[in-house]
C-alpha cells in the first residue's frame, strides 16, 4: 500500500503540489492524469524520494520515503520523462553499471539482464551501443533498467513520451505483463487513451491538486450526461431535427449534430424512432464520454491546452 | 559505503572515455602536443636578433665592434645600409628588431681617446625582446670598451670587480627547463578540471544524473565515483608529459619522482574541487568549458608565476596570487624536478596547498549536495 498525505511541494516561483493525498493499493495500475505542468512529475520525484515534500508525508508498505532512506530504493523502481541512458555504452553495459547500483550480486545481475532484454525483445542488439537505438528501444531499455533489481513498485513518468506507435504498444503490453504480475504501477500520463487503456484506477491532477479520483467508469459518472449521440449532418437529419430534439437536446455543429439524451432516453426507442423516419442507421454514432470531457467539465481547459 | 557502486561508476566513465573517439585523443594526445609546443615555443630565451647596420664609420675600428656583436650570437645582421633617415623604415616594416649605427669619426675619436658614440635603436612594441637585447648590447660595449682600456693601458690588468655568476640548476638559463615542468601543472590543472566539470554536467544535460539519484548510491560514493576516474586519468597524463620531458626534452627529475606523485595528488585536490565547483554554476558542457577557461585557468596562469613573475606583479596581486593554488604547485615541480629538493624545505607550499585543496574540495561537495536537491 502506498500512501500520499497531504503533500505539499512549492518551488520559488510555484506550488507544484497542494496537499494531495492518495492511496494507492497493491498491485494496482494506478494513473496519474493531468495536463504539463501539473504537478505529476513532482508528486513521482517525491514517490522516489528524489525531493522532499515542505507538507505532507508517503509511505510505501511500513516505510517512509524520504530523501535519507536509500533503502526504499531497493523496492521502488523509476522511469523518467526523459531518456536516462549512456549512449556510447552498449545496452549491456548500460544494464550493468545501473544493476550495479543496487549491489545485485554478479551472476543473478547477469541472469536479470537477459532476461529483461530478452521480455522487451532487445536481446540481439544487446552489444550494441545505445545511440544506434531507435527511440521506442531506448524507451524500452531505459524501462528495464530500472526493473534489475525487481521493485515491487514501478513509477512511470510520461513513458511514451517521443515513442510511435508500435513501440508505443509494446511498452503497453510489456508494463501491463508487469503489472499481472504482481507489480503495482503508478502511471503519468496527459494522454487520456493511455490511462484509459492501462490504469484500474486514475487521479486527475491540475494545478498541483486532485480533482477527482476513480476508476474510469466512476470518473465518467461524475459527468452531468452519459452517452451522446453524433448525428451526421445531411437533408434528412436536419429535416428531421424535431424528431431527434424528442430525444433530448440537439446541438448544431459545423460538420454533425450532436444529440445529449435527455432523461428517460433509450437506446432501442430512439433507433425504432429513427427507422420510422427513414434515417440510416449509419448516420448515427453512440459517444461515450471520455475523461477528457471530464477534464474539460471539471476546468473548463482540455488536457493538452 | 559500497565499492561495487563505486567500481560500477568508474567502469562507466571509462567506459565512456574509451568509446569516445574524440574525447580520447584529447585526453591523452592534447597534453603531448601542449607539452612540445610550449616547451619549444614557449621560449622566453633571446637569439638572433635581427638587425640593420648603418656603419658610417667603415674603419677597423667599427669593423671590430660590429664582430663583436656578430659573434656573440645574440645577433644577426640582416640588412645593412649608409642611409641613416631609411632605418626606421626596416623597423616599421618589420623587417628588423634593432638597428646599430655606428657614426663618422667613430675610430678617430677612439683614436683620440675621446668618447666614441653609437646609437643602437630597439623596436620598443616587442618590450622582450627590446629589454632582453638592450642588456646584451651593454654587455658587449662594456667588454669592448674594457678591452680598449687595456689596451690603452698597456696590456696592464684593471681593478675593480670581476663577478664569477653562476646560475644553479639551470646553468645554461634556458627557458624551457623553466617551462617545461610548469607545463605539467597546466596539464593536470586543465585536464582534471574540465574533465570533471564537463563529466558531472553532462550528467545533468543527459538526465542521467537524475537516474543514478534514485538509486541507493549515497553521494559520497557517487562524488568518488565521478572524481577518481580523473584522478587516474591526471596521473596517467603526468606520466606521459614526465617521460616526455625526460626523454623528449633531456630535463631530469633531479627530486623524488615518488614525491612529486604524492605532491601532485593534493593538487588534484584542489583541480578536482574546482572542476566540481565548476559543474554546479554551469548547465551546459559549453558553459563549463567556458567558466573553467575565463574565471579559473587563465587567472590562474597569469597570476601563478607559470610565465610573468609574481615579484613584478603590483603588491595587491601578489598578495592574491598566495591564494592561487597553481602558484604553490609550480615551487613545488620546479623545485623537486630542478633543484632537487624534499620535503622539507617545500613544507610551507605544501601546507598551503593542502588546506586550499581540502578546503575547495569541502566546499565544493555541500554545494554539489545542495545543488541535488
Amino acid at each position: 500500500m502506498i500512501s500520499i498525505r497531504h503533500i505539499s511541494k512549492q518551488f520559488p516561483s510555484v506550488t507544484a503540489l497542494d496537499d494531495v493525498s492518495l492511496e494507492i493499493g497493491e498491485k494496482e495500475f494506478f494513473g496519474l492524469l493531468g495536463p504539463n505542468g501539473a504537478g505529476k512529475t513532482t508528486l513521482m520525484n517525491l514517490l522516489v524520494g528524489y525531493l522532499s515534500p515542505e507538507k505532507g508525508s508517503i509511505t510505501i508498505g511500513d516505510q517512509e520515503v524520504t530523501r535519507e532512506n536509500l533503502d526504499i530504493r531497493n523496492t521502488i523502481g523509476f522511469v523518467p520523462q526523459s531518456l536516462a541512458l549512456y549512449d556510447e555504452l552498449s545496452a549491456r553495459a548500460n544494464l550493468e553499471m545501473f544493476g550495479k547500483l543496487f549491489n545485485l550480486p554478479h551472476k543473478l545481475l547477469s541472469e536479470r539482464i537477459n532476461e529483461r532484454l530478452n521480455a522487451v525483445g532487445l536481446y540481439e542488439r544487446r552489444n550494441d551501443n545505445v545511440k544506434t537505438f531507435s527511440g521506442g528501444m531506448k524507451r524500452r531499455l531505459n524501462i528495464i533498467a530500472s526493473l534489475l533489481h525487481d521493485p515491487g513498485v514501478l513509477l512511470c513518468d510520461e513513458p511514451t513520451v517521443g515513442v510511435d506507435p508500435q513501440s508505443r504498444n509494446a511498452i503497453f503490453d510489456f508494463l501491463e505483463s508487469l503489472n499481472a504480475q504482481g507489480k503495482t504501477i503508478i502511471y503519468t500520463t496527459h494522454y487520456m487513451e493511455e490511462a484509459e487503456r492501462l490504469c484500474s484506477r486514475i487521479a486527475i491532477i491540475d494545478h498541483g491538486k486532485i480533482i477527482a479520483s476513480g476508476t474510469s467508469d466512476e470518473l465518467i459518472d461524475m459527468l452531468p450526461y452519459e452517452e451522446t449521440i453524433i448525428v451526421a449532418k445531411n437533408d434528412s437529419t436536419m429535416e428531421h431535427k424535431a424528431v431527434l430534439r424528442e430525444f433530448g437536446t440537439v446541438i448544431e455543429n459545423d460538420d454533425h449534430l450532436l444529440l445529449k439524451p435527455g432523461t428517460g432516453f433509450a437506446l432501442s426507442k430512439f433507433f425504432t424512432r429513427v427507422e420510422q423516419e427513414g434515417m440510416k442507421y449509419r448516420w448515427f454514432e453512440l459517444h461515450r464520454p471520455t475523461l477528457e470531457e471530464l477534464f474539460l467539465h471539471l476546468t473548463g481547459r482540455r488536457l493538452r491546452d | 559505503m559500497s565499492f561495487q557502486r563505486i567500481l560500477a561508476l568508474l567502469a562507466k566513465e571509462f567506459g565512456q572515455l574509451f568509446k569516445d573517439k574524440k574525447l580520447l585523443p584529447l585526453v591523452f594526445v592534447a597534453p603531448v602536443m601542449q607539452l612540445v609546443f610550449l616547451g619549444y615555443a614557449a621560449s622566453f630565451d633571446v637569439k638572433n636578433i635581427s638587425v640593420v647596420l648603418c656603419d658610417q664609420d667603415k674603419t677597423e675600428a667599427s669593423r671590430s665592434l660590429i664582430e663583436k656583436f656578430t659573434n656573440s650570437g645574440y645577433f644577426t645582421i640582416e640588412y645593412a645600409t649608409d642611409d641613416y633617415g631609411s632605418i626606421q623604415n626596416y623597423i616599421d616594416d618589420n623587417k628588423v628588431e634593432m638597428a646599430l649605427v655606428i657614426p663618422p669619426k667613430f675610430g678617430d675619436d677612439l683614436a683620440a681617446k675621446t668618447p666614441a658614440k653609437v646609437q643602437v635603436l630597439f623596436d620598443g612594441s616587442e618590450g622582450n625582446t627590446a629589454a632582453i637585447g638592450l642588456a646584451y648590447v651593454n654587455q658587449i660595449i662594456v667588454q669592448y670598451s674594457t678591452k680598449i682600456l687595456v689596451q690603452d693601458l698597456g696590456g696592464r690588468p684593471l681593478g675593480g670587480i670581476n663577478a664569477e655568476v653562476r646560475a644553479w640548476y639551470n646553468p645554461d638559463l634556458k627557458s624551457r627547463n623553466f617551462m617545461v615542468p610548469a607545463v605539467l601543472v597546466m596539464i593536470l590543472l586543465i585536464t582534471t578540471m574540465n574533465l570533471t566539470s564537463m563529466a558531472v554536467v553532462k550528467e545533468k544535460e543527459i538526465g542521467t544524473l537524475e537516474q543514478l539519484m534514485v538509486t541507493p548510491i549515497r553521494p559520497v560514493e557517487l562524488i568518488l565515483g565521478k572524481l577518481i576516474p580523473f584522478v587516474m586519468i591526471g596521473f596517467a597524463n603526468a606520466t606521459v608529459v614526465l617521460l616526455v620531458m625526460v626523454f623528449g626534452f633531456g630535463i631530469p627529475i633531479k627530486g623524488s619522482v615518488l614525491l612529486l606523485f604524492f605532491l601532485s595528488l593534493i593538487f588534484l585536490l584542489t583541480t578536482l574541487g574546482l572542476g566540481l565547483f565548476v559543474s554546479t554554476i554551469s548547465k551546459t558542457q559549453q558553459q563549463a568549458m567556458m567558466v573553467g577557461q575565463f574565471f579559473i585557468l587563465q587567472p590562474m596562469m597569469y597570476l601563478s608565476g607559470f610565465a610573468f613573475p609574481i615579484d613584478n606583479m603590483p603588491v595587491v596581486l601578489q598578495i592574491g596570487s598566495i591564494a592561487v593554488p597553481m602558484r604553490h604547485f609550480l615551487i613545488i615541480v620546479r623545485s623537486i624536478v630542478l633543484k632537487g629538493i624534499g620535503l622539507g624545505p617545500l613544507l610551507f607550499p605544501t601546507a598551503a596547498l593542502l588546506i586550499m585543496g581540502v578546503s575547495i574540495l569541502a566546499a565544493s561537495v555541500v554545494r554539489f549536495h545542495k545543488k541535488l536537491d
